[in-house]
């Protein structure tokens, strides 16, 4: 049966009153007092809450454990950067100008542009081997 | 609603850093937070740790406590629940009767009463320990720290027709649980012995 539809219907409303003698009787266990040390332990955390330093303070003055491979681990991966970085690159220096021969007797196209240029109408494509020429 | 309203001041001044302040509500509700933990959980380490919790809640998330809505003790025993629960969720225990310290003993008593009063009030923690931890909190609320059947509800997020039916059938089972020392009435002999 429904709880709430029994106390609707008043079940319980005998129950309300509480019951002296079980009363009583539960009261017998006693619960002890509270400890000198909670006190202390309370007060101390609490003033150590109010009395605690803006995100500023804490940010230049909060200290963080770190394991020592792991601290080792990024020092190492620190210095790493830092060598490659201040390594000169090679890329970008400009090599000396060389002469090169070109190994046929047709002189060779170096320099172009597109003025006069007229698309062909159609184009043939024919593969001449070696044997053929 | 003018003591509530006193204590979200004093809850204030608290956060601000007003040490006497913070003072005040902790010396006014400790006990009753702390006892209701104890009860919970069975063991003063871990009440104590909640308590501690508890406190230190107001001071850090200083939105939760809504004074319009609940007075501070209904909100701080619901704080204390939430984090009872969740210890016990952790430790994957609902009842931790083997670490409950011993029950001390009426000095002023003779021998014979000591032992009836220790005997008896062992049997009662153990009764309480054995509720489901609903039914346990809802007694302990109500039989315990006299808190009403509103309050209670706000404590436990539900209507107060679930209370009424949760103490109902905690009261059964402990009446059954404790059938011997209710039929003997031995308790109200060894209460009436210390006066």
């Amino acid at each position: 049966m429904n709880d709430d539809w029994r106390a609707k219907n008043g079940i319980y409303d005998a129950d309300d009153e509480a019951d002296p003698r079980l009363r009583s009787l539960l009261r017998e266990w006693q619960a002890p007092d509270v400890s000198r040390s909670l006190d202390a332990r309370v007060l101390d955390s609490y003033r150590r809450k109010v009395n605690r330093q803006p995100f500023w303070a804490r940010f230049f003055t909060t200290s963080v454990r770190v394991p020592l491979p792991l601290a080792v681990a990024v020092m190492a991966l620190l210095a790493i950067a830092l060598a490659l970085a201040v390594r000169t690159p090679d890329v970008g220096r400009t090599l000396p100008a060389q002469h090169v021969e070109a190994p046929s007797d047709e002189p060779i196209v170096v320099r172009t542009n597109l003025a006069g240029f007229e698309a062909l109408e159609e184009v043939s494509v024919s593969v001449v081997t070696e044997q053929l020429k | 609603m003018t003591s509530c309203s006193a204590e979200a001041e004093l809850l204030g001044l608290a956060r601000q850093g007003k040490e006497e302040a913070f003072l005040t509500l902790y010396e006014r509700h400790r006990d009753c937070v702390f006892r209701f933990a104890y009860r919970m959980l069975g063991s003063v380490q871990l009440a104590e740790d909640v308590t501690h919790d508890c406190f230190l809640s107001l001071i850090q998330k200083p939105g939760l406590f809504d004074p319009s809505r609940s007075s501070l003790q209904t909100y701080l025993c619901a704080a204390a629940r939430n984090l009872a629960y969740r210890r016990m969720r952790k430790m994957e225990r609902e009842t931790t009767v083997e670490i409950m310290p011993e029950v001390e003993a009426d000095t002023q008593a003779g021998p014979l009463n000591q032992v009836l009063t220790t005997e008896l009030a062992e049997t009662v923690k153990r009764a309480v320990a054995a509720l489901p931890p609903l039914q346990r909190e809802a007694v302990i609320l109500f039989e315990f720290e006299d808190l009403s059947l509103a309050d209670i509800a706000a404590v436990a997020e539900t209507d107060v027709g679930t209370i009424k039916s949760r103490l109902h059938r905690a009261r059964e089972r402990l009446r059954r649980l404790l059938a011997p020392w209710v039929e003997s009435e031995h308790h109200v002999l060894t209460r009436g012995s210390r006066l």
